[in-house]
């Protein structure tokens, strides 16, 4: 049940960008969606509702990033190869991917800036949070930036193909020796460092 | 790190999926244990473990200790699949401990006492009963699969029972009918017990490797000794009316008697080990 609501967190963060460029577009501040709050900050300047709608992910990137610690541990460490008495580093390719996610993120600014009604906005984000969520690829989100964490896709000595998050900067398989790792999900990892 | 994985039955692929990680899950003083390849005639005592060596070139080895053990290759193991575990191998200090999963072992929902500061019922959930002890260790350091019980280990290591030789229903025939033996009494291949089918499997090999003088030299040799035997120098036949009669005549074939050099006691040897 935590696992599950961690993953429907992290797909909010990693989705939330579209409403928030929604939002903005709309120029919808918050007094405009909760008048009855806030009557007294209506004539604030616009730009403190969008920088709400912007830390308010951030926030909650930092606490899914805080929350990860309960996750299942694993490590790359040095593994000894079967039969000898070597040890060798579990990775055996690294590729820095903080790019990568950069086609589907401009993808969402253009959906966002194309949807005409809250409709439309309901229905499209829907989808995209069921689709994200049961992918659980896209979890890693650019918010994650901000932290200073790093994305990558490396590959273990056995073959799988894995996507870690982490602070540290990478660049040799064979430097790449981590005590803990928290599993996001099973193709996904982050080092919290 | 300390990991726990488990093997799911009847599972395509992967078969494997990861549990725990950080927890020691077996407790063995391997250090304390006394090693001796694995033969059937060889009954272990207290703290004595039976070892194959150089595993990993056993057709049984298993692939999973063939290549380096990363954690992060192996899925989390699925809820749907808790109830069908077929063994539980933990990943300790680069050694592999194995259990197997029974029904014994793991508890369906069944109620139990737990003692906290009140006595309280439990009874949701299934548990999972981790013996102490694993069944199997597989050390890497030494490429040795440790063990006490070969038959509790060949649902793990498929065909690892290769090495308990019991001989099948037509091999006990076939040893039944060889000249040396005159049946009495209605005993028959299907009247031999589980102990002496595995000495007939052993025997028959050893009787392979012997030629018509050294099999007369084992005759004499079991004469001398059993008393009980009767041996009908006219066939040079052995009557054999009974499993006891056929241990001895096994126990004959395997050259288990001996007389002590000191006081000249006759004895045998239940159980042996090569030198």
């Amino acid at each position: 049940m935590l696992s599950f609501l961690f993953r429907i967190l992290l797909t909010f963060n990693a989705t939330s960008l579209l409403v928030i460029i929604f939002l903005i577009k709309e120029e919808m501040v918050l007094w405009k969606i909760f008048p009855s709050l806030c009557p007294h900050i209506s004539s604030w300047p616009d730009e403190i509702s969008y920088f709400a709608y912007i830390i308010a992910p951030v926030l909650l990137t930092g606490l899914s990033i805080g929350l990860s610690r309960f996750l299942s541990e694993d490590d790359f460490k040095p593994v000894l190869i079967p039969g000898t008495e070597m040890k060798e580093s579990a990775i055996t390719s690294i590729e820095y991917a903080n790019n990568s996610f950069l086609p589907s993120y401009l993808g969402y600014f253009f959906v966002a800036l194309s949807i005409n009604s809250f409709d439309t906005l309901y229905f499209v984000y829907g989808i995209l949070f069921v689709f994200t969520f049961m992918s659980q690829a896209l979890y890693f989100n650019p918010l994650f930036l901000l932290y200073n964490f790093k994305f990558y896709n490396i590959t273990t000595k056995n073959g799988s193909v894995i996507f870690l998050i982490s602070r540290d900067c990478y660049k040799i398989p064979k430097n790449v020796e981590i005590e803990k790792v928290y599993r996001i999900n099973d193709f996904t990892y982050i080092e919290r460092g | 790190m300390f990991h726990l994985i488990s093997r799911v039955k009847n599972q395509g692929n992967p078969k494997f999926f990861k549990m725990i990680s950080g927890e020691e899950i077996f407790n063995l003083n391997i250090a304390g244990l006394e090693l001796v390849e694995y033969s059937p005639e060889t009954l272990l005592d207290d703290g004595c473990w039976f070892k194959v060596s150089n595993f990993l070139a056993q057709p049984y080895c298993i692939n999973l200790l063939k290549e380096p053990f990363i954690s992060a290759d192996y899925n989390i193991l699925p809820q749907d699949k808790y109830g069908k575990i077929a063994y539980l191998c933990s990943f300790q200090n680069d050694d592999f401990y194995f259990q197997k999963v029974t029904p014994s072992t793991y508890l369906k929902n069944k109620k139990l006492l737990r003692f906290g500061d009140a006595v309280t019922v439990e009874e949701d959930g299934d548990r999972l009963f981790v013996n102490g002890i694993p069944d199997a260790v597989y050390l890497s350091e030494t490429n040795q699969l440790i063990f006490r019980n070969l038959a509790t280990i060949s649902s793990m290591f498929k065909g690892v029972d290769t090495l308990y030789k019991e001989a099948t229903h037509e091999q006990v025939e076939e040893f039944l009918e060889s000249d040396f033996i005159e049946l009495k009494n209605d005993y028959s291949a299907g009247k031999v017990n589980k102990p002496n089918r595995k000495r007939v499997a052993l025997a028959m090999d050893t009787l392979a490797s012997m030629d018509d003088t050294d099999q007369h030299v084992i005759f004499d040799y079991i004469v001398e000794y059993c008393e009980d035997m009767i041996f009908n120098t006219g066939n040079k036949s052995f009557e054999i009316a009974n499993d006891d009669s056929l241990k001895n005549l096994l126990f004959g074939i395997e050259q288990r008697f001996f007389t002590t050099p000191v006081g000249e006691e006759k004895r045998v040897a239940n159980s042996i080990q090569r030198l």
